[in-house]
């Protein structure tokens, strides 16, 4: 599609060991914004992401009885969640936002999280029905 | 078991002697094969590494290197073709523990001494077996059923079953090892913190007979061990037959290891961890307080000095809190119900005028995870130093596809002996970079070398900036060497942030680097003073009197 | 003679049923007594095994040295380890002696 690539904004807690490292040389974009928890995303970082032109956001947070904080993730588990729903009600396409835990160094599942993602969005095209046009 | 040194590309100074060591190595029995590999963070070493292993029956690995957490997760995944079991791999930092703690001779000691401790771990753990636990697992043979482990529980995850034996439901189990160090009969063991393994390693310290204590350390996972290793990284140098063990948490030592390493010979026990409980496994530093001073006790009536049992705490310096807006606060307490630790407690504040129910932290308790701000209905609850609308300014930083101008930047990218340039158009970069505005981009053949620094300092002239963005690799491996040269190099004023060399990356990292520098820096812990004290002690206390 | 239980170190097991010093004594001798802290129920019955004292976690039991052996300044005190007693034994004039048995089969770990 003339040389766009999809930009996928991943919410990655400090704490579950993945970074731009992992994934290699690809043909999508992620950027990495660290938060201290998965628990610390709350739905408006989602939609500002989104209305900002990301076409996809990817939460990554640890497994339940890996976090750090210990039940951050499991409060993540339970906003989150529920934000799919409503943005899927809201006629965003569903593969757009993705939460995945992981397990201390499980960077594999990272990486096959994030490829899967990205090859869905591909299909799907840019984000069109949440952005906003920025005034500069 | 095999024992394999890292042979480091980067131009060290005053590297180890890898002869000399490899002939150490060659007297302990454990060892069957010693090698010395290239370059093991590259994929050629691993390859390198992957063809020299024999595995077999008796498959046990040792690498000793710089970064043991990087190296550690690159080399996991090729464990199984080795044909090595998870428990019998270790990796030792020697770079940190033996190069930059002890320079000089002694580091040669210190590296030997680090080595032995994981070969005796791993041949432990080898004689126990391996396990497919994967949370704390209980003995019932030798549990007397005391129920200090189901007390002691910080997240209740240690239960009774009918028998009344106790039973860790897997699910719920942090992998914090209170349990561990709360047994009296020390049947409780977590996957990677095994009583026998740690015993082991500890029992081969015996001090080289020279008037130098030897002290073992326990230093916890989440803030001391990563804490000394930076400051190490710093320059800090360590008394002279010290040895550390990482643990998961200072609740997690049982008081049995450190009884074992004082009729070994040791002459004092420290253990690092938090202060004034800020334990972010929680209470472990409590508990390992209360235990600690029983010990002594006893130590006390055995005429053995109890001042070589200590705790030493560590101010922590990174938990900056949570911010409560009282305007905005409407008292709802749904952040003290969604809390983790406890750190909140409704509170009465005069608000213009009128008396209003809040909720306050607890300064101390809290550790700033930020999970009441995502669940504050109102807003007024905000991390300091990364508020809501910080973490939307990086938001847009990050979504940006035009890219913001920063002025008076400086970047330096490394190209890795040229191994990047096929991978990243430099020039391109370059060009992009300057076009938003900033004015500095130098490349570097090798910044994980002093001379790379000594170059960048040279093309910077008399002008230094403030900050400095890097564009380079994996910061956790080499990270810490970067700033010591860069140190070194007459660059220690200059705020270094690192990131991976794209541009967009650059940019979020110079954009956060200027809000990191509000926060303060420094821990301001006394650590070497209270070593030094330490030591001091230990020698006119006189040896251990276990020693012959 | 009774072993000697120190009170501020004895938190009774947190008051479990049997406490483990209950649980282990041979002769039945040991309980909780008042304060939820433990006793010796009948001081003569005891033979001075020791299993309370090895199996204090708190090391609050002490065993007082028999008058014919030593009496009141003399100690017998053993540390716990994973697999092995130290032992420190104080005799009545103050001199100090200690050693080390071992209670598992662990290997030994001569690896020079």
């Amino acid at each position: 599609m003339n040389g766009w690539r999809p930009l996928i904004i991943c919410f990655a807690c400090r704490h579950s060991g993945c970074s731009a490292a992992d994934l290699g040389a690809k043909d999508y974009d992620v950027r990495f914004v660290k938060v201290a928890c998965a628990g610390r995303v709350s739905p408006q970082f989602v939609m500002h992401a989104l209305q900002r032109g990301a076409d996809g956001v990817l939460v990554a947070g640890c497994a339940p009885s890996e976090c750090h904080f210990s039940s951050g993730a499991y409060q993540a588990r339970r906003h989150l969640p529920l934000l799919q729903q409503v943005l899927g009600f809201m006629g965003l396409e569903t593969q757009r936002f993705a939460i995945v835990w992981l397990e201390r160094a499980e960077t594999n599942l990272f990486r096959d999280t994030v490829q899967a993602m990205a090859e869905r969005i591909k299909l799907l095209g840019p984000n069109a029905v949440l952005r906003e046009e920025l005034k500069l | 078991m095999e024992v394999v040194l890292c042979r480091c590309p980067g131009a060290q100074e005053n590297p180890l002697d890898e002869g000399r060591l490899l002939e150490l190595l060659s007297k302990n029995k454990r060892v069957s094969k010693a090698v010395v590999i290239e370059h093991l963070c590259s994929a050629e070493g691993v390859k390198r590494l992957t063809e020299s292993i024999d595995g077999g029956k008796d498959a046990g690995l040792v690498v000793a290197a710089c970064a043991a957490d990087p190296l550690y997760r690159l080399l996991k995944p090729h464990l199984e073709t080795l044909g090595i079991p998870r428990q019998a791999f270790e990796v030792v930092p020697i770079r940190d523990w033996a190069l930059w703690a002890h320079p000089g001779e002694r580091a040669m000691n210190a590296a030997n001494d680090a080595i032995r401790m994981a070969t005796a771990r791993v041949k432990a753990s080898k004689d126990i077996g391996q396990w497919n636990a994967g949370s704390a697992y209980i003995n019932k043979l030798g549990c007397d059923k005391c129920k200090r482990c189901v007390e002691e529980c910080p997240v209740k995850a240690c239960v009774l079953d009918e028998d009344g034996y106790p039973i860790v439901k897997q699910e719920l189990c942090q992998r914090c090892g209170m349990c561990v160090g709360s047994c009296p009969k020390q049947v409780i063991s977590l996957p990677d913190l095994r009583i026998e393994e740690i015993s082991a390693g500890l029992r081969v310290l015996k001090g080289d007979g020279s008037e130098e204590p030897t002290i073992v350390a326990f230093c916890c996972e989440p803030l001391t061990f990563p804490a000394l290793t930076a400051k190490v990284a710093q320059g800090l140098t360590l008394p002279n037959n010290l040895r550390i063990v990482k643990v998961s948490c200072m609740g997690a030592v049982n008081m049995a290891l450190v009884s074992d390493a004082l009729s070994s010979g040791v002459d004092s026990v420290l253990f690092f961890g938090c202060k004034d409980g800020p334990c972010r496994l929680r209470q472990g530093d409590e508990l390992a307080a209360r235990r600690l001073d029983n010990l002594r006790e006893t130590l006390d009536r055995m005429m053995i000095d109890m001042s070589r049992v200590r705790y030493i705490g560590w101010p922590e310096a990174v938990s900056d809190g949570v911010a409560v807006n009282f305007a905005r606060c409407n008292g709802c307490l749904t952040c003290q119900a969604v809390c983790p630790f406890g750190a909140v407690e409704a509170a009465e504040k005069k608000v213009a005028g009128k008396n209003r129910k809040v909720a306050e932290r607890k300064e101390l308790t809290c550790r700033s995870c930020g999970v009441c701000v995502a669940s504050c209905p109102s807003g007024a609850a905000q991390p300091i130093g990364s508020s809501d609308r910080q973490l939307m300014d990086e938001i847009d930083a990050a979504c940006w596809d035009g890219f913001q101008p920063v002025a008076g930047e400086v970047v330096v990218l490394c190209n890795c002996m040229g191994a990047l340039n096929d991978k990243i158009d430099f020039s391109h970069l370059e060009s992009n970079l300057r076009e938003e505005g900033i004015d500095r981009v130098l490349l570097s053949d090798r910044l994980c070398a002093p001379e790379g620094w000594v170059k960048v300092r040279e093309a910077l002239g008399a002008e230094l900036p403030h900050t400095m963005v890097v564009g380079a690799c994996a910061e956790e491996f080499f990270g810490p060497r970067m700033r010591k040269y860069a140190r070194e190099a007459g660059l220690s004023e200059v705020e270094l942030g690192f990131t991976e060399a794209s541009a967009s990356e650059i940019f979020s990292c110079a954009a956060r680097m200027k809000r990191a520098i509000q926060v303060g820096q420094e821990s301001g812990c006394e650590l070497a003073v209270c070593l030094a004290e330490q030591v001091a002690a230990l020698k006119l206390m006189g040896p251990n009197p276990f020693r012959e | 003679m009774p072993p000697k239980v120190l009170l501020n170190k004895c938190d009774g097991c947190k008051a479990e049923k049997e406490p483990l010093c209950e649980q282990v004594c041979p002769g039945n001798l040991m309980t909780l007594g008042e304060g939820n802290k433990a006793i010796c129920r009948d001081d003569r019955d005891c033979w001075d095994c020791m299993s309370c004292t090895k199996a204090c976690p708190q090391s609050a039991i002490e065993t007082r040295v028999p008058y014919q052996i030593g009496y009141h300044p003399a100690k017998l005190i053993p540390m716990m380890g994973t697999n092995r007693i130290t032992w420190t034994c104080v005799d009545i004039n103050g001199k100090v002696e200690r050693w080390v048995i071992k209670t598992r089969n662990t290997e030994d770990e001569d690896e020079e």
